[in-house]
């Protein structure tokens, strides 16, 4: 069953990467989401998002603050205790002040691994700005070249383009299966396809997102009737054991807008015109991160999710000194209140599971089911 | 440093007495300036400010403002009140004392300091600090429904490459109009040129003022010139600015001639990096009771200021608002700091953990540990914060910097 299968890949999650590395191909792993993965694809690589670890962290300790936030932190631990060591080298664009320091420490005390740098503005308005991210793109292209001495072709970029998008519709059209009324594929193994996606190829990810969706169509996920359908937002969930949490609660996730979610697969590449500018536009327009302005493009995205679904109330996961997010959340939550949708903010360190935020779930459930909220 | 009261200091430098003025005179001018109807746009530091003086537009800098209302201890309140409308006491310290107020009792609150904050027509701010400050004007923004604009740049190793210059200049060139258009003011040239001729000659001052404390004894510490920096800040560009640092370089070289020393007998020099703990500035002149002084700050030399050739002067003025601080990789902040700790004969330094400014923070420990094995130079962590005294801890801060300047005197002998 291909639900197993999602969890049995993401009980290890570099399991495959190791073993793509022992078979001779190389391995990049990318530590946000304005790195063109397409550039790595068609350059012959496999791009791995790096998405931290629940574990302790001790050696980055050395380096980085605990206010630098867990994700930064805990992926450099990984770094420094040598669990990347298989990758032929890290990508790191410029998106929040922890990851692109990341960069830097990564090029002082990891210096045996190859660390690229995408140096895109964080502003994506203006004239300027367009073009300063272009050419960072474009850098970017050329150091990849010169890492493999071979020159990115168009018909490279055009199959690789195509294999994204592929997985960007089926990815969307399981989004829709999820937000169907009633649902017709359960949120814990939505969660499990789309982080799967993040440690498989491209093109074995879609391999199982169609038998998944095959093996959906024409069913209703069980015992969902009863289920309060919420929205999640924020930067990253990795943590499995929250979307179980929630559905003991009584509701369940119908929608998000996740940055290892839908604001990862949402936009796809236009497949016409020249494949590296087509590239390029794409991250240029795509629903914007957190640590990325304008903020109203995200807005919308989540509104348009909130509309699709139905769903009754909104669940931000906010990583801890993720600043980005923090400064939105109070925006986003008296922008919904005035809509009449109700919100509950979560902390988390890439962890959710506890005793305090079981009892906040519930009682948030509660309230969005009585419709106290006001 | 001791657990006994603390005796009262007067300035070592007579100068610093003229700051208090300046900065309320430039309080007072912002009010004015809203009153008469001309434009005001609150900006951030780092900010291009010299294009703000020379436009006639008012730019109102927020941050000085929770800086202001840290060191009368009044910053928790504000803090407080940011956190009950949902603001992570996690978030910087000075963006939760100004949301704190905006989204509070509001900015023409009377009970605050200067009789409160002039309304702002339009917001500027940049990346170059941090990008949480992006984040904070977005809020302000959603407030109080004006334009924005936000001048971005990347990080540098300097020299500043010219694609960041291009950057740099391209965004200005698209600023200027957008101000032109939305305040209804109009630019020239040569006003600008004036402006950044008067900005570099506050700047040479200044630098002039932050060598002179290379001498030893040093003739000023980090208290007094904490005090002094704001017009470094905000008043690039006003002839105010050029008045008091003339004053204030003028004594000091006349005590470094003189050898006279802020501290009667310097025995330990100590640097500082980061903001200071704005409602504790104490903390500094606390350990000149152990003939200790703190005569070097990266926060007063690398964050503000810098030198322009005027020769072409769009370049220089890139260069100088990009070769900051800040936006510096590690690398640059290590270059920068090995040869300053040199120059400046420090015995010790202090890096301050802190939590309101993480692009500072990061980094501090790798600057720690190649200033130990390169030139031998220790340090101390402490942890705390800018502007909000509650993550300052006292009883454990003290003992730290005791033992720490016990450990330097040891090592003296």
């Amino acid at each position: 069953m291909v639900q197993t299968e999602f969890a049995r890949i993401l009980a290890d999650p570099l399991e495959l990467s190791r073993q793509w590395s022992r078979e001779g191909r190389k391995v990049i792993g990318c530590l946000d989401s304005y790195i063109p993965e397409e550039f790595i694809h068609a350059a012959g690589m496999i791009p791995l998002r790096i998405l931290g670890s629940t574990g302790n962290v001790t050696l980055a300790d050395s380096y980085l603050p605990v206010f630098a936030g867990k994700l930064a932190r805990s992926i450099l631990e990984q770094g420094l205790r040598g669990d990347l060591v298989h990758l032929a080298g890290v990508a790191v664009s410029n998106s929040s002040d922890a990851v692109r320091m990341l960069y830097d420490l990564w090029g002082r005390h990891i210096p045996q691994q190859r660390a690229f740098l995408i140096d895109v503005p964080a502003i994506l308005e203006g004239e300027t700005n367009h073009r300063v991210f272009r050419q960072a793109m474009l850098d970017f292209k050329d150091e990849l070249e010169k890492f493999t001495g071979k020159t990115l072709e168009s018909a490279a970029l055009r199959r690789s383009i195509a294999v994204f998008n592929e997985n960007r519709k089926l990815l969307k059209e399981m989004a829709s299966l999820l937000s169907a009324s009633p649902p017709r594929l359960s949120a814990e193994t939505y969660l499990d396809a789309i982080l799967s996606g993040f440690v498989l190829t491209k093109e074995q990810h879609n391999d199982l997102l169609r038998q998944l969706l095959e093996s959906s169509s024409g069913k209703t996920s069980e015992n969902t009737e009863k289920l309060v359908p919420l929205h999640v937002s924020g930067p990253i969930l990795v943590d499995r054991s929250f979307l179980p949490l929630v559905r003991k609660c009584g509701a369940t996730l119908a929608s998000e807008d996740l940055g290892t979610g839908s604001r990862y697969f949402w936009d796809e590449v236009d497949e016409v015109g020249d494949p590296v500018e087509a590239i390029v536009e794409r991250y240029w327009n795509k629903i914007t991160e957190s640590y990325k302005t304008p903020m109203e493009r995200r807005w919308l995205h989540l509104l348009n999710q909130i509309e699709r679904s139905r769903a009754a109330g909104v669940i931000f996961v906010i990583e801890k000194y993720s600043d980005e997010d923090q400064y939105d959340y109070p925006v986003w939550r008296d922008r919904l209140r005035s809509r009449g949708i109700p919100s509950l903010l979560l902390d988390s360190e890439l962890v959710l599971e506890s005793e305090q935020v079981r009892t906040r779930v519930q009682t948030f459930v509660e309230i969005v089911k009585g419709g106290a909220f006001s | 440093m001791t657990s006994a009261a603390p005796k009262k200091k007067g300035r070592a430098l007579n100068s610093s007495y003229e700051a208090a003025i300046v900065l309320k005179d430039y309080w007072e001018g912002a009010a004015r300036h809203r009153v008469e109807g001309r434009p005001v746009a609150w900006v951030s530091g780092n900010v291009p400010i010299e294009i703000f003086w020379a436009l006639g537009i008012y730019p109102v800098y927020p941050e000085n403002y929770s800086a202001v209302c840290a060191s009368i201890q009044r910053a928790q309140e504000f803090c407080e009140t940011a956190e009950e409308k949902g603001y992570s006491i996690d978030l910087c310290s000075y963006s939760r004392v100004n949301l704190g107020i905006v989204l509070g009792k509001g900015v023409d609150d009377p009970t605050l300091p200067y009789g409160g904050i002039p309304r702002p027509d339009m917001l500027v701010t940049t990346r170059i600090p941090c990008l949480p400050q992006v984040k904070w004007w977005e809020v302000v923004r959603e407030h109080f429904d004006i334009p924005m604009f936000v001048v971005d740049a990347t990080m540098v190793e300097l020299p500043v490459s010219e694609s960041q210059r291009q950057h740099y200049l391209g965004q200005i060139r698209e600023l200027i109009p957008f101000l032109e258009q939305k305040l209804a003011v109009r630019f020239h040239e040569d006003t600008f040129i004036e402006t950044l001729r008067l900005s570099d000659r506050a700047a040479e001052l200044w630098l002039d003022i932050m060598d002179l404390r290379a001498a030893v004894p040093s003739p000023v510490g980090s208290r007094e010139m904490c005090g002094n920096v704001f017009p470094l800040v905000a008043m690039l560009g006003n002839p105010k600015t050029i008045d008091f640092f003339s004053h204030l370089r003028d004594e000091a070289q006349q005590c470094v001639q003189e050898g006279k020393g802020a501290v009667e007998n310097e025995r330990i020099r100590l640097g500082w990096d980061n903001i200071p703990m704005w409602y504790n500035l104490k903390f500094f002149s606390d350990v000149e009771d152990r003939n200790a002084i703190f005569t070097y700050e990266t926060y007063l030399r690398y964050v503000w200021g810098g030198r322009m050739d005027l020769n072409d002067p769009w370049t220089a003025f890139a260069n100088k608002h990009l070769d900051v601080w800040l936006n510096y990789s590690i690398n640059q902040r290590i270059k920068t700091l090995l040869s300053d700790v040199v120059k400046f004969k420090l015995d010790g330094f202090v890096f301050h953990q802190n939590r309101s400014c993480k692009r500072f923070s990061m980094g501090q420990r790798d600057l720690s540990q190649v200033m130990q094995e390169k030139i031998g130079v220790p340090s101390l962590f402490i942890e705390s914060d800018m502007a909000d005294p509650r993550a300052y801890a006292e009883a454990p801060t003290r003992v730290k910097m005791e033992t720490f300047l016990e450990m330097l005197e040891a090592k003296k002998h």
